[in-house]
């Protein structure tokens, strides 16, 4: 069985909490510096937030490169296999 | 005549332990002094003595052989901090330049082939004084010792500092403090000798992921456990951010003992617990908060987080230090934890008695609703004085206010203030009771984020400089954050209507800017509208003012 595909706003729930904020506005073109308290550390456990509520390994360093939220998000869904279906 | 542990070390004992994605390395006191006698023989070989060179480097043994050969060879060295994974290539290389263009250095030593290329490409000039990767012959290990220990008894290179160190974190160049051996040396016979080793490890043994740009890193993680031949466990800042499971298992593999970090770290760590793999930890004597206010709650939360680890109750400790006195000016003892009850505003020249030291910080927090608990720094180290100043005059303990020091190991730096009873204004706030430090804020706009030094005039300037921000109409500030155990940056910015930028594009481009500036993020950017914002009678921004509406705002 597949897991269901990780979205834009999965990762924008994860990050709210993390950041401790109500909400946040990702959309799929931005990227961490443009969202305020997105920092370093921050980072860091929105990744391990991440990789924990989908038991995958995703690693702080490799999301930090990619240029935008859609690529973190594509990334997710790779790790997790084909979408079902 | 002081001697030195490193003199007297045997060769194959265990100087360094760098960690890595690779593995972990190892360095012996004969690999070490090795590599800087080969290093100081290469840089005596493109420079005079005194010339000042600049290492741009992440932390790593190479780095800090280079730092010890360019000591050795009688020309000062300084640290400086690489590009980090979030900064722009090209910005980071202009601002390097400018910085490398004022200081003037003789030679610039970059130990990764892409900051090296990245400064060239932008400032081809640089290449005359770029130190190149060279083979060079096995330098003379033991007379390469013995000569460091002349130096630090004033024996050779007399007169010439030891290397420099800034004294603000990230918004320039803004004060470099040239240490000089007599300053290193007393700073090691009172801080190391008679407080770390006496009082809080006989067996030191060190961790840290600490930067050695900053001197919490540089002289802890680096300099005092050279001089006294205490193993160093480090990793490079940039791999623990993003891979913090490398500090427990540092920790665990080489059995550490002492580990100095920023009050964030503490935080961070307690929100990290659930996702790192569980290390033995109990071989840690004493963890020490420096760097920015050092809350109790932190302190305690970090061993509640980690005592099925091995962390003891009362192993946090704090130290209140400063470039300028090498480091340290004081340090607090394990087991003998106080937090002061200070309430959150507080006014230079205000009464904060006996009665708001506790012990227990539930009973305080009951106590004193809505106070801050603020870590003791403990006493100061042996050879130091600290008193709160007001009108240049020391007052007496309970008064708060700007705290002077007068220390064996002060240096200074150029242009310093000086008190009229010859100590040091620190800018720093806090009060002193029984004998001990409570260091609460900084005089200036100051914004201290996760350990970084940020000028608020410095952030509004770069944040008003991103179209659709209205020219000085911007304010910037800290709010202390409990989840973090640090001060966000919060920005509030007059949008310029008539220039078609939307609030969210001017929210964005302002929290890039920033963040490309000065590595750190704003916690919050607040797009206002024109007319928000106060100012002052006397037409400046109100900084304080603008802050306690913001707060109201936020609350309602």
């Amino acid at each position: 069985m597949t897991a269901a595909a990780f979205t834009l706003d999965e990762l924008a729930a994860i990050a709210a909490r993390v950041i401790g904020v109500r909400a946040l506005a990702l959309s799929p073109g931005m990227a961490a510096g443009e969202v305020p308290g997105w920092d370093s550390l921050n980072h860091t456990l929105i990744m391990l937030e991440v990789a924990n509520a989908r038991g995958i390994a995703l690693g702080a360093e490799e999301t930090a490169v990619l240029p935008d939220f859609a690529a973190v998000v594509a990334l997710v869904n790779a790790r997790l296999g084909p979408p079902p279906g | 005549m002081m001697r030195f542990g490193f003199e007297a070390a045997a060769p194959e004992a265990p100087a360094l332990a760098f960690a890595d994605a690779a593995g972990t390395r190892r360095w012996t006191q004969r690999a070490l002094w090795s590599a800087a006698a080969t290093e100081a023989a290469r840089i005596a070989a493109r420079t005079a003595p005194g010339d000042l060179v600049l290492i741009v480097s992440r932390t790593r043994p190479e780095a800090m052989a280079l730092f010890l050969g360019a000591m050795l060879a009688g020309r000062p060295p300084a640290f400086f901090p690489p590009r980090s994974p979030r900064t722009d290539p090209a910005y980071f290389a202009r601002q390097q330049t400018e910085a490398i263009r004022r200081i003037a250095p003789a030679l610039v030593a970059a130990t990764e082939a892409e900051t090296r290329d990245g400064l060239l490409a932008l400032s081809p000039e640089l290449a005359p004084r770029l130190l190149e990767d060279a083979p060079a012959p096995e330098a003379d290990w033991q007379a390469a010792r013995a000569q460091f220990a002349a130096r630090l008894r004033g024996a050779a290179h007399g007169g010439i500092p030891l290397f420099l160190q800034h004294s603000s974190g990230t918004t320039g160049i803004k004060k470099a403090c040239a240490i000089t051996a007599p300053a290193l040396v007393a700073h090691f016979d009172a801080y190391w000798r008679q407080v770390v080793r006496a009082r809080l490890a006989p067996d030191a043994r060190v961790a840290s992921w600490l930067p050695l740009y900053h001197d919490l890193g540089l002289v802890m993680a680096f300099l005092m456990p050279l001089l006294n031949a205490a193993p160093i466990a480090c990793l490079d800042p940039f791999d623990w951010v993003a891979r913090p499971q490398g500090l427990p298992d540092l920790i665990e593999a080489e059995r550490a003992t002492l580990c100095w970090m920023p009050n964030f770290a503490f935080r961070h760590h307690v929100r990290l617990q659930p996702f790192l793999a569980r290390r033995d930890l109990s071989s840690m004597q004493a963890w020490i908060s420096a760097s920015e206010t050092c809350h109790a709650r932190d302190a305690e939360d970090f061993e509640a987080a980690y005592a099925a680890w091995g962390v003891r109750p009362g192993t946090v400790t704090a130290l209140y230090g400063m470039a300028e006195t090498v480091c340290a000016m004081t340090q607090s003892l394990p087991g003998r934890r106080r937090a002061l009850a200070a309430p959150r505003d507080v006014a230079p020249g205000a009464v904060l008695g006996r009665e708001r030291l506790a012990t227990d910080l539930a009973a305080a927090a009951a106590a004193w609703p809505g106070a801050r608990l603020i870590l003791s720094s403990g006493r100061p180290v042996p050879g130091t004085r600290l008193a709160v100043y007001r009108d240049g005059a020391p007052q007496p303990e309970g008064i708060y206010g700007e705290i002077g020091v007068r220390s064996a190991s002060f240096v200074g730096h150029a242009g310093a203030a000086r008190l009229p009873d010859g100590g040091f204004p620190t800018g720093d706030l806090g009060v002193i009771l029984d004998g001990e430090a409570f260091v609460l804020g900084r005089l200036k706009e100051v914004i201290i984020v996760a350990g970084r030094n940020l000028h608020a005039g410095d952030v509004e300037a770069v944040a008003g400089a991103v179209p659709g921000a209205k020219p000085g109409r911007i304010v910037a500030f800290g709010v202390e954050n409990a989840a973090t155990g640090t001060e966000d940056l919060v920005i509030v910015a007059e949008r310029d209507a008539a220039a078609g930028v939307t609030p969210d594009a001017l929210r964005a481009a302002i929290a890039r800017a920033v963040t490309a500036e000065f590595l750190v993020s704003a916690q919050a950017v607040r797009v206002v509208e024109e007319r928000w914002l106060v100012k002052s009678t006397a037409g400046k921004i109100a900084r304080e003012a603008n802050r306690r509406k913001y707060l109201a705002e936020q609350a309602a």
